[in-house]
């Protein structure tokens, strides 16, 4: 989860909502997990199935379930005509939580499976959600750890929580979060070489990106000025110890991804 | 399960007025959906291989609109409409491919290109002339006027299908928008979804609104209503567990009579 994060959703359910919301901090297990694990894909898998562990434990605790809720929309359910597989059409089976339902052999509720993103965000003002909820930025299911390339370390994910917390606040400021589809902090594997007040540093590169997209098939970096980005470098420099450098990623996708893994 | 929980959950949206999508393959086919619902129109859009006339006649649409494709109707087992769509007194609007072969099927004549430079490919902006009113462009496009409209085709219709008569001409197709009027059949050339044709929007809107009498009730207000109310019929007085956003933060309890009062 990014910075504050947690608190924020625990907030808006137990106390806004008054739905008694179980939070369960599983970060020592997935840490545990992934601890010497570099490759993407492992990263993925394992967060995956650790997620479908803790899920299912949280919910024999409460004494089994009889029904999935999850939030799937309406392109993850349109089956996708496809010429090069012969007359049959090609069905997506789309599964936020893959795998869990017939594990823990549950029916699903998907109350939005017929809408689109933007009529999910109307449907949230119709309901009363807080707008910032509404328009928060996508984000991944594997979190940060794809936000970090090469192995995942407590010490690593506090540093990039706090230039992303910083990045974000910045666009916020500025008023350019809802122009953007997505922006968020990478952390790289790489140190530099720096020089800060009399010393030398030798410290992580900090990368970061803003794109925009209508669908996020598609999308192009965000043109920031100059000067925006200085603010950010100027501020992540001086507030999070650990990075002494900071890089804009200008790749459209394509050829890039979104994500960095 | 996908099926399963379709089972469980009957369609309510299908109490509003509702438009069927077939579609043939164009990338664009959910800017069709997304253009209708953003007027007020519930649709669905289904692959043109996967769409009976059992199954359209139960769905019962106001209106059947044939996405675009990239398929040519000269080729051997090249898709084809459901022959009921043009047999249950429905207005029909064929996009690109949609038009080209509602023509075929309708008696008419698709040619495809004689050579890469005889004129007849039309890639990206290009402009329609229109040459006769219509409903479908009542309010909007006046006869003599050209009109801005986002092309993609080889292959173009030569020789109209009875009962039909043209309304619009290009350069590379000389019958760019077509339309029967008594049946309430319409065929256009380019892609009214993207927004490059400019006034696209009111195209179906016209379309949905004027010619099949769609009442533009579909909105998230009452979504919201017969949303709750169908996850009361499914989940009953069950448990329900859901996990929130990338974190796995969740909740127990009776869902559906408590969390959404």
């Amino acid at each position: 989860m990014r910075m504050g994060e947690s608190e924020q959703v625990v907030d808006l359910f137990r106390n806004h909502y008054n739905i008694p919301l179980i939070h369960e901090d599983a970060s020592e297990l997935f840490l545990g997990k992934l601890n010497g694990v570099s490759d993407p894909e492992t990263k993925r898998k394992i967060i995956g199935g650790t997620f479908i562990d803790v899920f299912d434990e949280c919910a024999k605790r409460i004494g089994g379930a009889d029904f999935l809720a999850q939030g799937t929309l309406y392109p993850d359910v349109i089956e996708s005509v496809s010429f090069t597989g012969g007359p049959s059409v090609t069905i997506k089976s789309h599964h936020n939580v893959g795998g869990l339902p017939a594990r823990m052999k549950m029916k699903l509720v998907e109350p939005m499976r017929e809408l689109f993103k933007d009529e999910v965000r109307e449907l949230g003002r119709e309901l009363g959600m807080p707008e910032d909820f509404i328009r928060r930025h996508p984000f991944p299911g594997p979190g940060l750890a794809i936000r970090m390339p090469g192995d995942i370390t407590p010490e690593k994910l506090n540093i990039l929580r706090q230039a992303d917390a910083i990045y974000i606040d910045e666009i916020k400021k500025a008023g350019l979060y809802d122009e953007i589809w997505q922006a968020f902090a990478v952390l790289l594997p790489v140190k530099t070489v720096g020089v800060m007040g009399d010393g030398r540093t030798y410290e992580y590169v900090c990368a970061i990106r803003a794109v925009t997209s209508t669908d996020g098939m598609t999308a192009d970096s965000y043109p920031f000025t100059h000067e925006f980005l200085g603010r950010v470098m100027n501020r992540i420099i001086n507030e999070v110890k650990g990075i002494n450098r900071v890089v804009y990623d200008i790749t459209s996708k394509p050829p890039g991804t979104i994500e960095w893994e | 399960m996908e099926n399963a929980s379709q089972t469980l959950t009957p369609n309510v949206n299908l109490n509003h007025d509702h438009i069927l999508i077939l579609d043939f393959g164009s990338q664009v086919t959910q800017l069709i959906a997304r253009r209708l619902r953003e007027s007020g129109v519930y649709c669905e859009i289904w692959p043109f291989n996967d769409a009976d006339e059992l199954k359209i006649k139960a769905y019962n649409p106001k209106g059947i609109i044939l996405s675009g494709g990239p398929c040519s109707v000269l080729d051997d087992d090249s898709p084809r409409a459901p022959t009921c769509v043009f047999e249950m007194g429905v207005p029909v609007l064929g996009i690109c491919y949609g038009q080209q072969t509602m023509v075929q099927q309708l008696g008419g004549v698709v040619e495809g290109e004689v050579n890469k430079t005889d004129g007849s490919r039309e890639f990206g902006r290009a402009f329609v002339e229109l040459t006769s009113e219509s409903p479908l462009f009542k309010g909007s496009w006046k006869k003599g006027a050209k009109e801005q409209v986002w092309m993609s085709h080889g292959d173009h219709v030569a020789k109209l299908p009875e009962g039909f008569s043209p309304v619009a001409k290009s350069e590379g197709a000389p019958f760019a928008v077509i339309a029967n009027e008594e049946k309430k059949f319409y065929g256009v050339q380019f892609h009214p979804e993207v927004v490059h044709t400019l006034h696209g929007a009111e195209l179906y809107k016209n379309f949905t609104h004027n010619i099949c009498g769609c009442s533009g009730d579909w909105t998230m207000a009452s979504f919201r209503e017969e949303a709750i109310a169908k996850i009361r019929a499914q989940v009953g007085k069950a448990k329900v567990v859901c996990g929130l956003s990338g974190g796995w933060i969740k909740r127990h309890g009776r869902f559906a009579s408590r969390s959404y009062r």
